[in-house]
């Protein structure tokens, strides 16, 4: 019978992890001598206060959609229109000068702000 | 001193003030972290301030650590965390690994007969032909006792991915292993 070569053995048997440098651990008992082990999350995120703001919140869009339901008017659904006539639209009178030199600013600041951030991450891994 | 003691009794000591007993967990655990680190940067300067990232990271929050994982999940999972985010910063100074040349070098040590025939230094070298992830995952099944949900757990995926993932790691290095060891492996059985 043809031997096989029983790889899920092999990899049990035989595979071995690297080792690091002999003196790994004293290079890390050097590294944290000088520092403390940082509270429990848990110690200083109140679960009051996450679960309050979470409610406000809500209570803040339930608020807005019983203001809003009650103005709606609910006869005018099948006829429905659109403010703007769609066929007719005439883009240059929204697409003019000012709109595109207020997207070209917009861009540039985009632009130095992703800039700035690419700079930060640069420096900090140099 | 620390021989017969659990994870959590080290972990316990060590929250009580006893920063000594850290060294312990450092020394059961290194050899994972390190391995990992290894994996993916291929470069043992790089894997070795890696793994001195990822313990002291873990020794600054081991008071977050939650005991409903094991202390080798929570700490795999820091150490893939902290490599990924290494090879983001930090282009890697590994040389890329050229298949031919691996198997030149495995052929290499020949020279010794025995070692040769080692299935040992075959396996370890196959596993080096593999991606990152693949070598990860099947490094962590087979070696750092990790289930597939820990194993998913450590890199972000379900269980099902991770099964998948790891039956097609085997089969690559199965391919591996026929492609470039055929007459290694009929040596080695014979």
């Amino acid at each position: 019978m043809e031997k096989r070569f029983d790889i899920e053995k092999h990899l049990r048997d035989d595979l071995e992890l690297i080792p690091p440098s002999p003196d790994f651990s004293k290079k890390v008992m050097g590294a944290i001598a000088g520092t403390r082990i940082a509270p429990a999350s848990r110690s200083y995120l109140n679960k009051k206060v996450v679960y309050g703001t979470a409610l406000f919140f809500l209570l803040l869009i339930a608020a807005a959609v019983v203001y809003a339901l009650p103005s709606l008017n609910w006869y005018t659904a099948g006829k429905f229109r659109l403010p703007v006539n769609v066929i007719k639209l005439d883009i240059g009178q929204y697409f003019n000068r000012k709109t595109v030199n207020c997207l070209l600013f917009l861009n540039v600041l985009l632009g130095l702000m992703f800039l700035d951030k690419y700079f930060i991450r640069r420096g900090r891994a140099v | 001193m620390h021989a017969g003691m659990d994870d959590i009794e080290i972990i316990n000591q060590v929250l009580q003030g006893d920063q000594q007993s850290f060294e312990e967990l450092i020394k059961r655990y290194q050899h994972f972290v390190f391995t990992i680190a290894l994996r993916y940067t291929r470069n043992r300067e790089d894997a070795e301030e890696i793994a001195q990232d990822v313990f002291v990271k873990a020794y600054r929050s081991l008071a977050d650590f939650r005991r409903d994982a094991k202390f080798s999940t929570w700490l795999c999972t820091i150490a893939m965390n902290t490599t990924k985010t290494f090879l983001r910063k930090v282009k890697p100074r590994m040389d890329p690994l050229d298949p031919a040349t691996v198997h030149a070098q495995h052929t290499g040590y020949g020279a010794n007969p025995t070692e040769k025939r080692s299935t040992q230094l075959l396996v370890n070298h196959v596993i080096g032909l593999l991606s990152a992830d693949d070598a990860t995952i099947i490094t962590l099944f087979y070696k750092a006792e990790q289930s597939i949900e820990e194993i998913g757990v450590i890199m972000g995926l379900t269980a099902n991915a991770v099964k998948v993932k790891l039956h097609r790691a085997r089969l690559r290095l199965k391919e591996k292993l026929e492609l470039y060891f055929a007459d290694e492996i009929k040596e080695i059985l014979n």
